[in-house]
């Protein structure tokens, strides 16, 4: 059985008459170790996939088994349980909190978890132990990211679910974010899903899934992925 | 503003409605409290004035010490500016009723000035009529229709001694529950009375009330009045100086023809009355003269009827005695005779007895004899019958021997034996006869002998019983002729008695006449003396009377000093002014509760404002980008905050104009008696709170809004850079931030990072803290100090009043406290009403002379009001009241002015702790020192054993009974009257904790509100790294708590001002709240503050809650 595993999944917005079908019927299985990318255009429902798998929204209908436990259904403080020891985020936009240090914004996460990694650890891993003190506003923004990345890290979570982590870098900062993602699912055995609309970040994937229209268009295997550094866009 | 950013606004409104609403809250706060406080005070003054205006209220009162002639009154009222005026009585005096007697303000009525208010029944109409102060009808309990005396302290003053009750009123002279002090009685005054004019019987007037033209239209307590009414004072003094020296001219001349007049008279009238005395008693030393022979002449014909009667009574007594001696002996005799016949019966049935005695033994003799005789017969025969047997037996025998010898047949009882045995039969039978005889002729003599006894004793006892009889009929004899004698004897004297009596009846009945005939002549002499002397007191009373008079008329003459005038206005009159002081409080309190409002309103618009401008700020940017101007983009934001504010002043001025003053004036009706509150809509207030509250909310609007809104829409349109992330000082100590979690360090950055709202939650939480404070400070203050005053300085349980002019009322007091077996301890004390000055007022109070200074201490605690320690009643000098002593600025060794009639100078000894009315503790010494009086108790202080309130009102039962007590209070119903008065100030508190807890809420509510919002991502994060929702709302909540604790900190600072302030401004003269501040109420309010803080968090924690992660994730800042 597939470490993740999606049947059917659909998720419904309804706003007054409303009736939006962000996912409609997405099946998917992803390998544990696994560096997957989800990739579509604006509006495929990738988002969505990310919140559903990150427990951060609710399936309207389907199955979603992660490791053996299906989170459909979990609701308030199972799911906050669920995100808390089971999931790593890292978003487009950091989401750092300004009035931390770098090391105290890693420490956020790892103060709630049961066996961290410690934060200065993280940070180095991420290459930026020597700006552990350095608040976010002091840091560029692929540092900021970085520090982001240490801040999902830092939980040991089994899933690192990350959203357009490239969405607000230039062209070498975000190849060094995704080498650094690489890395962590190359040398850690994480794994790893990235979403992204650039298509061009395919090849880099163990796994690559296109969404369209709340669909999965298609969804291939890697034989040998794509080094970041070779991938140009 | 075109249609799009209207429906724009009206969108932003609609959702941002807790905004909108706290901005709402916070200006109709403001504007409550604004308009509420100060438009109390212009409706408490304008309800007054317009109750002056409509009862005709004097705007002047003019006194002259020698009155106003109706001719002055008459000029006065054509001088120029004045509307009116009339001439009136106004006197001290007192009322009787049963036996009670009041201490009252007697005064006439006046068409058109001082109408009084019926409270019930009817106005005077006859002379003899009056109204009373309804004061009164509480006080004696007095009925319509009874009668009560009336006395005046001036002489002659009124026409009438007693004045019918017809009806009760109110009075625009007395508004104060105050009824002012006199000289006369205990100097407390209870009421007032008003007469007809024709119920005085004064040919002047004593006071003068004038009302200037045109004064009605003017408000009575402002200064356009002050001013007009002054000048037409300053216009008058000089007239009235002039009519009183023409006034005293007159008197003096008028009192000096008096005199000479009456001096003549009372010398006439002084020789007639001596001329009358001398006659009268030449006539009765005659008659005294005749009366004094008379007895003589008595005397002597008493002695005479005694010799007389003497010798009589002496005759008739030898007479008696004789008659006695002769009655003794026929009693003897008696007795003799008596005793004979004794003897004669009892011989006679002795000789009965012995008679029947003897005859019996005669007749048993002859029985005897018979049967002797008897059986000597029968022994004859049993003789002859054995000789017979013996001869039958011989002859047997022989017949036998024949037989024998003829062969024949033999008999065989014949033998020889039986023959021997026949004869010895035969002998004995023989000696048996013998002794028969003998015992027959012994039974014959035997009877003979008792024959002879037998006629031996009838013979003997006759004669005894003859010679008895005839001893008895001798004596029978003898008595008749004594008790002859006797009967005559009793004759003789019976007769003697009687002429003796009649002739003592006789002369007994002529002295008596002559004794009798002395006693009318006695009486009639005594009479006569009586009516001498009685005539000699008139005499001398119709002179002394005459020449008191004329003292009188001398002194009047000699005290006639130069007149001197007085022209008072309203200040005069204790009600109109002490009603001012307290509408000037409300005006103060509204000087320093508004600005808290205002204050904390403009801090909650700025933060709020500025909120909101920051979250629009992109939008900002796209509308200036379109084309928009600065003044098109503020104004929605202006908008926003004007109308928040307009909808919150409206309903603010509503409330505080409708509500505030109602409150207030509830409070101080109990105070005054006046008509109900008037209320008054004061739009100029209302569009000044209104637009002050606007102006601060637009001017945080604009404050919030330029800064952002005068920047290009390039630098809008990008996100503002965060702010960034500051180390603290905190950090710098080392040892302290590595101990702290790692939470707390988040919420110390977090706390220092946005000052601003630092700031405000502090202040508003202090705020809310510092007004809870001042709230439940004032009403413990107010609360506490009955509690102190009446169960811990007053140690007694009951105090009574004795009315000092009932003859002997004090002394039946003493008595009856001295027997009473469940007193602890009593002590009398002597009272008096005066009022003190300095500092430029003047404050009612009393002077309180101690019988006993020890024994007071017993009944009153007297101690410092700061250490507690207890004080003594100085030997020299006064113990005053700390309220005293700061009214009227006396430290001790100053010298307290006291009008006790007339003004003296009191040195103050010491200051004590006391809270109720003033009082000033002096030793009888230093009382007679000042006043030359001596201090004799008029009330008594009274401990009980049990002083439970069934004993209490017992014993208060009892003492009044006792005549002469004016009234026996009950303390702890003191207390509990007491109380009742102050209740209203709950009211006054309970809105300020309101405005405490809606102050609380709206800040911490609104700055939380913000705190979250503007945090949004933050915890949205947070929430995404799996935080739990209750870990979440901590991370936001450590931060508000730890402001609460420091707002709630420095609110107990202000706070302790703030009641310090409020408690000066809402005391009034007579009483003085508590000082302590109460630990309980600072932890109380802590507690509150907190409390509110909780509710505000409890209701954001759904709000954190509902954070949707996904969309604060998604959105750029």
């Amino acid at each position: 059985m597939a470490y993740i595993e999606m049947k059917d999944v659909t998720r419904v917005y309804e706003t007054g008459d409303v009736r939006i079908s962000a996912l409609d019927g997405v099946d998917l299985q992803i390998e544990q170790g696994e560096l997957a990318i989800i990739v579509g255009p604006s509006g495929a429902g990738k988002t969505t996939l990310l919140n559903l798998l990150g427990g951060m929204d609710t399936a309207s209908s389907g199955s979603i088994l992660i490791d053996g436990k299906e989170i459909v259904g979990l609701h308030g403080r199972e799911l906050t349980k669920f995100r808390r020891y089971d999931v790593g985020f890292v978003f487009q936009f950091y989401n750092l909190v300004g009035n931390l240090t770098a090391l105290e914004n890693v420490e956020l996460a790892s103060q709630i978890c049961r066996d961290p990694m410690p934060a200065a650890e993280a940070l180095k891993k991420v290459g930026l132990g020597h700006r552990l003190q350095n608040f976010p506003a002091q840091l560029s923004g692929g540092e900021q990211q970085r520090v982001a990345i240490a801040r999902a890290l830092a939980k040991r979570p089994k899933l690192l679910l990350c959203d357009e982590p490239t969405g607000a870098l230039d062209y070498v900062t975000g190849k060094e974010v995704l080498r650094l993602l690489q890395d962590t699912c190359r040398q850690d055995g994480m794994t790893v899903l990235i979403i992204t609309h650039n298509s061009a970040l395919m090849p880099m994937g163990d796994r690559v899934i296109r969404l369209r229209s709340g669909k999965v268009l298609e969804s291939w295997v890697n034989g040998i992925p794509t080094e970041v550094e070779r991938i140009e866009w | 503003m075109n249609k799009i950013l209207r429906t724009e606004l009206a969108r932003e409104i609609r959702g941002s409605m807790p905004r909108f609403l706290s901005i709402m809250t916070m200006v109709a706060l403001g504007v409550m409290f604004l308009v509420g406080l100060r438009s109390a005070a212009p409706d408490m003054r304008y309800t007054a004035d317009k109750y002056f205006d409509e009862q005709g209220f004097f705007d002047l009162q003019l006194y002259s010490t020698v009155g106003f002639g109706p001719s002055d009154v008459e000029e006065l009222a054509e001088l120029e500016g004045v509307e009116a005026c009339v001439g009136a009585q106004a006197l001290d005096g007192t009322l009787t009723y049963g036996n009670m007697e009041k201490v009252i303000k007697l005064h006439s009525l006046t068409t058109g000035f001082n109408a009084p208010v019926l409270v019930k029944g009817r106005l005077p109409e006859a002379a003899d009529e009056c109204v009373l102060d309804e004061h009164l009808l509480d006080s004696i309990k007095l009925e319509t229709g009874v009668m009560v005396k009336l006395s005046a302290a001036a002489e002659e003053a009124l026409s009438f001694e007693s004045y019918r009750v017809v009806g009760f009123v109110e009075s625009p002279l007395y508004i104060s529950l105050d009824r002012g002090t006199s000289t006369l009685g205990d100097g407390s005054v209870a009421g007032f009375v008003i007469l007809p004019e024709d119920g005085f019987a004064l040919d002047y007037s004593t006071v003068v009330y004038l009302r200037a033209s045109d004064a009605a239209a003017l408000d009575a307590y402002a200064d356009d009045y002050q001013t007009a009414v002054r000048n037409l004072a300053d216009r008058l003094e000089p007239v009235l100086e002039t009519q009183a020296e023409e006034r005293y001219v007159f008197l003096q001349e008028d009192g000096n023809r008096q005199l000479t007049e009456g001096k003549r008279e009372l010398a006439k009238a002084k020789a007639d009355a001596e001329r009358q005395l001398t006659d009268a008693e030449q006539k009765l030393r005659d008659g005294r003269r005749e009366l004094d022979e008379g007895w003589a002449a008595l005397e002597q014909g008493k002695l005479d009827f005694e010799t007389q009667s003497q010798a009589g009574r002496e005759a008739l007594d030898a007479a008696r005695e004789e008659l006695k001696n002769g009655r003794t002996e026929l009693t003897e005799a008696e007795l003799k005779l008596t005793l004979g016949q004794g003897a004669l019966a009892m011989s006679r049935e002795l000789y009965k007895t012995n008679l029947a005695s003897a005859r019996e033994a005669v007749a048993q003799a002859e029985v005897k004899n018979s049967e002797k005789q008897a059986a000597w017969i029968l022994s004859r025969e049993n003789a002859a019958a054995a000789h017979a047997n013996v001869d039958a037996i011989q002859a047997g025998i022989r017949e036998n021997m024949i037989a024998a010898m003829t062969g024949g047949e033999q008999n065989p009882e014949y033998t020889l034996e039986a023959l021997t045995a026949a004869l010895a039969n035969a002998a004995l039978e023989d000696a048996l006869v013998d002794a028969a005889e003998r015992s027959a002729a012994d039974a014959a003599q035997e009877l003979s002998d008792i024959k002879n006894d037998l006629e031996q004793t009838r013979r003997k006892g006759q004669e005894q019983i003859s010679a008895l009889e005839a001893e008895i009929a001798a004596g029978r004899a003898a008595i008749a002729a004594g008790r002859a004698k006797l009967e005559e004897g009793e004759a003789a004297l019976a007769a003697g008695e009687a002429e003796y009596n009649s002739k003592i009846a006789d002369g007994t009945k002529a002295l008596e006449a002559a004794e009798d005939e002395l006693h009318a002549g006695e009486e009639e002499y005594a009479q006569g003396l009586l009516a001498l002397d009685s005539a000699r007191t008139e005499a001398e009373t119709a002179l002394a009377e005459g020449r008191e008079a004329l003292n009188r008329a001398a002194k009047r003459l000699e005290e006639l000093k130069t007149p001197e005038t007085y022209v008072l206005d309203r200040n005069s009159n204790y009600g109109f002014v002490s009603y001012d002081q307290n509408a000037e409080r409300m005006t103060n309190l509204a000087k320093v509760f508004p600005i808290i409002f205002y204050l904390v309103a403009a801090l909650v618009c700025l933060t709020t404002m500025t909120r909101m401008v920051e979250e629009e700020r992109t939008q900002i940017g796209s509308i200036k980008a379109l084309g928009y101007g600065t003044w098109s983009i503020a104004a929605k934001f202006l908008l926003y905050g004007s109308l928040a504010a307009l909808l919150g002043a409206i309903p603010g001025a509503a409330i505080g104009t409708v509500v505030f003053p109602w409150v207030i004036f509830t409070s101080y009706d109990i105070l005054y008696e006046l008509p109900w509150l008037t209320l008054l809509i004061n739009w100029r207030l209302c569009l000044i709170a209104a637009a002050v509250g606007i102006s601060v909310t637009v001017g945080a609007t604009l404050w919030a809004m330029f800064a952002t809104a005068r920047q290009t829409p390039a630098v809008l349109l990008r996100p503002r850079a965060p702010k960034p992330g500051k180390r603290i000082l905190l950090e710098k100590i080392k040892p302290l931030w590595r101990r702290m979690s790692f939470s707390m360090k988040v919420s110390a950055r977090n706390l220092f990072r946005f000052k601003k709202r630092l700031f405000m939650t502090v202040i508003g939480v202090a705020g809310c803290t510092a007004l809870l404070i001042a709230g439940l400070g004032l009403h413990t203050s107010i609360f506490n100090i009955l509690d102190i005053q009446f169960f811990e300085l007053y140690q007694y349980d009951v105090l009574l009043s004795v009315d000092t002019d009932s003859p002997g009322a004090t002394e039946r007091v003493e008595e009856f406290l001295e027997n009473s077996a469940e007193l602890q301890s009593w002590t009398g004390v002597y009272n008096r009403a005066v009022s003190f000055s300095g500092n430029g007022q003047s404050v009612e109070g009393f002077i309180t002379v101690p019988s006993d200074p020890e024994a007071l201490k017993d009944q009153i605690l007297l101690r410092d009001m700061d250490s507690k320690e207890t004080v003594e009643v100085p030997a020299e000098g006064g113990l005053i009241d700390l309220k005293l002593a700061e009214l009227l600025d006396l430290n001790p060794g100053d010298a307290l002015r006291t009008d006790v009639g007339h003004m003296i100078s009191l040195p103050v000894a010491a200051v004590r702790e006391h809270y109720v009315y003033h009082y000033a503790i002096v030793s009888a010494q230093t009382y007679y020192d000042l006043t030359g009086e001596t201090a004799s108790p008029n009330e008594y202080m009274i401990r009980l054993e049990q002083n439970d309130d069934e004993s209490v009102s017992a014993l208060c039962r009892a003492l009044m009974r006792i005549d002469g007590v004016r009234s026996a209070q009950n303390k702890a119903a003191m207390a509990r009257d007491f109380r009742k008065t102050m209740e209203s100030v709950d009211a006054a508190v309970t809105i300020i904790i309101l405005s405490a807890a809606a102050l609380a809420f709206v800040v911490l509510y609104n700055l939380t509100n913000i705190n979250v919002t503007e945090r949004i991502r933050e915890l949205a994060t947070i929430k995404v790294l799996g935080f739990y929702d209750p870990e979440v709302a901590m991370y936001v909540y450590r931060e508000n708590l730890v402001l609460t604790a420091l707002g709630i900190a420095l609110g107990q600072f202000f706070g302790k001002d703030l009641l310090a302030f409020l408690i000066r401004t809402v005391e009034m003269d007579i009483v003085m709240f508590g000082r302590d501040p109460k630990l309980e109420n600072y932890l109380l309010s802590i507690l509150l503050s907190f409390f509110f803080a909780a509710i505000v968090n409890v209701l954001m924690y759904y709000r954190i809650r509902k954070i949707d992660m996904v969309q604060a994730l998604k959105s750029v800042e």
